[in-house]
């Protein structure tokens, strides 16, 4: 069970950084970047120890940064959301408790569930780095502009292919 | 002893993020600091073939629209060149170029953005080629950004569209000077702060580089005005500016050597001192 996981998150850690290192870095967008690398560490399984969702946000966001001249923005936010996940799964659980084996997915908990749960991290996510980037809180307003924009964008794609893999993932 | 044990083993996630996160924190202050993205940049060799690879692909498609620029340039150059047969350089005249000594060499972009708050474009020309930090880069239709960071084969640059450039200009018609900023909302327009009210200025108006830093030389097109309004709060137009080239659509670009920066950056830093 345990290979399966191991197996089905290395694929899909390698398809999303690829989406977004390969096709949305790239894109001519001028009023957004659009994100969805942080769901990697959205959809691991629920009992990943804490320490390990930390350490694998830290590296996520730092390959990003390497592949994108960051300078340490995807880092500081990534580590933030793998530090935040478990509060916000403890939140969030189901009314018996997380079982052993769930995974934080739309086929296993829900749209209306995973609606909110992605609302809530990506715009933490999103929050973060805006405000990182610039440094500053003098542009503030024109940031939550392009926080929220950015954020509709990646949420949409986030739930696109969620959707899309919805039946790979209840099998 | 035990409590301290009690601790780690209580709180090591916790411990461990504020390492993490202050770890991360601090290169996000160096490169804001020193405008300079130390480690983690594409400047490497497996991050640069891979964002290389990903602009093989873009170049490919931009094809068309870098012939239209080479073209254009062309046109330029073979117009310069009937002028100056023409009218022959007076060299009774002072000469910018006893000042301004600038050389160019052409270099290729590997990747380019425009969506985040500070753009870096990362170029295939590195110390090898005898780039430095701060030199200027500019295309044949206009400015581009300054070399922040330089490793071999490849530099850095920070592109015009960043929150933290500022780039001295001009107002052709008038010689007014101002400062090229960018607001960090829309990649496509900028701003430029500093032009004084009294001066009638208008759209379509041309905006030139003003010449006086070693970084760019004087007179090269930056962009053309957008939107001009006076600012009723100060003694200053506010200005939306449009860049004269699409930075996003570039290919190739010039990275400007000026041999005698050294010497006018310490000159200029010696008489601040003293």
């Amino acid at each position: 069970m345990n290979s399966k996981f191991l197996i089905a998150n290395s694929i899909r850690f390698v398809l999303l950084m690829a989406l977004q290192i390969l096709l949305l870095n790239e894109l001519p967008l001028s009023r957004a970047y659009i994100m969805v690398y942080p769901l990697f560490i959205l959809l691991l399984p629920v009992f990943t120890p804490r320490i390990v969702v930390l350490l694998l946000a830290f590296f996520t966001g730092l390959m990003m940064d390497a592949f994108s001249n960051g300078g340490g923005l995807h880092m500081a936010t990534l580590t933030a959301i793998g530090f935040l996940r478990s509060y916000i799964l403890d939140t969030f659980q189901p009314r018996s408790g997380w079982d052993k084996l769930d995974v934080p997915n739309v086929a296993r908990q829900g749209v209306t569930w995973f609606f909110y749960y992605s609302i809530i991290l990506f715009f933490i996510h999103h929050l973060l780095y805006f405000f990182l980037e610039v440094f500053s809180f003098s542009n503030f307003f024109s940031t939550i502009l392009k926080t929220l924009i950015s954020l509709l964008g990646s949420l949409f794609l986030v739930w696109i292919l969620t959707l899309f893999f919805m039946r790979n993932s209840r099998e | 002893m035990g409590s301290l044990y009690y601790l780690l083993t209580r709180f090591y996630v916790l411990i461990l993020f504020v390492f993490l996160e202050f770890f991360s924190i601090s290169i996000v202050f160096r490169s804001h600091k020193y405008q300079e993205v130390k480690f983690l940049n594409t400047t490497g060799t497996i991050t640069g073939a891979v964002v290389g690879f990903v602009n093989e692909f873009n170049t490919f498609i931009h094809l068309g629209s870098t012939n239209k620029q080479l073209a254009e340039e062309n046109v330029r150059l073979k117009k310069l060149i009937q002028y100056q047969d023409q009218y022959p350089l007076d060299s009774s005249l002072p000469g910018r170029s006893s000042l301004y000594h600038f050389e160019y060499i052409p270099a290729k972009i590997v990747n380019n953005t425009i969506s985040r708050s500070i753009n870096y474009i990362t170029l295939n020309k590195g110390s090898k080629d005898g780039i430095i930090k701060g030199q200027g880069i500019v295309s044949s239709s206009g400015v581009v950004g300054i070399i922040v960071n330089v490793a071999e084969d490849f530099s850095l640059a920070m592109s015009v569209i960043s929150v933290k450039s500022l780039i001295s200009v001009r107002h052709k018609n008038s010689n007014v000077l101002g400062n090229l900023r960018w607001n960090g909302e829309d990649a496509f327009t900028l701003q430029v702060d500093g032009f004084s009210k009294t001066i009638p200025m208008k759209k379509n108006d041309t905006i030139v580089t003003a010449g006086f830093s070693s970084i760019f030389p004087p007179d090269i097109i930056v962009a053309t005005i957008q939107k001009v309004k006076p600012d009723e709060k100060s003694s200053f137009y506010t200005t939306d500016v449009k860049l004269t080239n699409d930075i996003n659509q570039l290919s190739y670009v010039y990275i400007v050597r000026n041999e005698k920066m050294k010497q006018l950056d310490t000159l200029q830093s010696q008489g601040i001192n003293e």
